[in-house]
C-alpha cells in the first residue's frame, strides 16, 4: 500500500519537474524570438543611421575641399567657397568626355548629388551642380543643407548660399 | 512518526516549487522591465542633430561677411557696427544701416529656416534702434513660436567688437526642436 503511495508521489513530483522544465523552455524560446526581432529592427536602424552619417560625412568634406575653398593671403577662410574655383571644379567633374575627375571624387561622394546654391543677394542667385551620381533605383534619399559664404574674387563680393547634399540609398533590410 | 515525516516532505516540496515559480516570475518581470526601459530610450537621429547643431553656428559665421544688397561695398558686420554705434553714416539705397541690416538678415533667415519650416529664434544684444515708437533691440526674429523656454538645440553666437567703444554686439541664433 505504502509502495503504491510512494510511486504515485514520485509520479506527481516527476510531472511537476517536467511542467517546470517545459515552462522554462517556453520562456527561453519566447525570449530568443523577442531578442531576435529586437536585434533585426536594431540592424535596420543601424543601417539607416550609417546612411545618415555618410551624408553628414559628405556635407563635412565639401566646404573643406581645398579645390574650392577661399584663400586670403594663402590662408584658407572658414566656410567660404570661391565662385571661380567652384565653377572650374564643377566643369572638370561633369566633363562627359573625360570621367577621370568624376571617378576620383566618386570615392568621396559616392551616390549623391551636391549643389551649391546662392540665395542672397537675390538679384545674383544661382545653382551650380558640383557632383551628380544619382542612383536610378534608389528607395531612400537624405538631404542636408549647410550655410556657406560664396566669394567672387573678381567683384570682391561675398554672398550667402548653401551646400545642398542629397545622398541616395537602397533601403536596408 | 511516519505521517509527520511525509507531511514535512510535502511542505518542503511545495516550498521548493513555489520558490522556483517565484524565481521564474522574478526573471520574467526583470526581463520585461529591461525591455520596456530599452524601448523608451530615445533613438539617435544623427541627421537631425547635425542639422540643428551645425546650421546654427554655420549661419551665424556666414552672415556677417556677406555683402549687403544695394550697397555691396559694405558687409553685414559693417552695417551692424554703424547701427550699434549710432553713427548712421552708411545708407543702402533709401535705407539707413539699421533698416538695411534688418532686411538683409531677415532675407537670409527666410531662405534658410522659414522656407524649410525650421523653428528658430534669432536676436541681437546691444544694437539699440529707435523706430519712432521708442528704443528697442534691432534684431529679434522668431519662427514657429520658438522662445527661450522651448526645447532647444545648440545655439550659435557671434561677438562683434565695437572698438574703441567698450561694448560688444552679440548675435545669437537658437534652433528649437519642434
Amino acid at each position: 500500500m505504502s509502495k503504491i503511495k510512494q510511486s504515485k508521489k514520485g509520479q506527481i513530483q516527476l510531472g511537476e519537474s517536467i511542467a517546470v522544465v517545459v515552462i522554462v523552455i517556453i520562456l527561453i524560446f519566447l525570449g530568443i524570438i523577442f531578442w531576435n526581432k529586437n536585434n533585426t529592427s536594431n540592424i535596420v536602424e543601424l543601417g539607416s543611421q550609417s546612411q545618415e552619417l555618410s551624408v553628414i560625412d559628405i556635407a563635412n568634406i565639401v566646404p573643406e575641399l581645398s579645390e574650392i575653398k577661399c584663400t586670403e593671403l594663402s590662408v584658407n577662410r572658414v566656410k567660404c567657397i570661391d565662385y571661380y574655383k567652384l565653377k572650374a571644379l564643377s566643369a572638370a567633374i561633369n566633363d562627359t568626355k573625360n570621367a577621370t575627375t568624376f571617378e576620383y571624387y566618386h570615392d568621396y561622394f559616392k551616390n549623391s548629388k551636391i549643389i551649391i546654391t546662392q540665395v542672397y543677394p537675390s538679384n545674383t542667385a544661382f545653382n551650380i551642380t558640383l557632383y551628380d551620381a544619382k542612383l536610378r533605383n534608389h528607395t531612400k534619399s537624405l538631404l542636408i543643407s549647410l550655410p556657406v559664404n560664396i566669394k567672387n574674387e573678381v567683384n570682391k563680393t561675398v554672398s550667402y548660399g548653401f551646400i545642398v547634399v542629397e545622398g541616395y540609398y537602397m533601403s536596408p533590410g | 512518526m511516519k505521517n509527520t515525516k511525509t507531511n514535512t516532505r510535502k511542505v518542503r516540496g511545495q516550498i521548493e516549487t513555489f520558490g522556483l515559480a517565484f524565481i521564474v516570475i522574478l526573471i520574467s518581470i526583470g526581463f520585461f522591465i529591461f525591455v520596456s526601459f530599452k524601448s523608451q530610450e530615445p533613438k539617435p537621429t544623427p541627421q537631425k542633430d547635425f542639422t540643428t547643431d551645425k546650421v546654427a553656428s554655420d549661419f551665424i559665421l556666414a552672415i556677417s561677411d556677406v555683402n549687403v544688397e544695394n550697397c555691396t561695398e559694405y558687409d553685414v558686420e559693417d552695417l551692424i557696427i554703424d547701427c550699434a554705434t549710432r553713427n548712421n553714416r552708411i545708407t543702402c539705397g533709401t535705407d539707413n544701416s539699421c533698416v538695411a541690416v534688418n532686411k538683409s538678415i531677415y532675407s537670409m533667415l527666410n531662405s534658410t529656416f522659414i522656407k524649410q519650416n525650421i523653428a528658430f529664434r534669432f536676436y541681437s544684444e546691444n544694437i539699440i534702434y529707435n523706430d519712432g515708437a521708442g528704443d528697442k533691440e534691432l534684431l529679434n526674429f522668431t519662427n514657429r513660436n520658438c522662445t527661450d523656454k522651448s526645447a532647444q538645440g545648440k545655439s550659435g553666437t557671434r561677438i562683434i567688437s565695437l572698438y574703441p567703444l567698450q561694448n560688444n554686439v552679440y548675435l545669437t541664433l537658437n534652433i528649437c526642436y519642434k
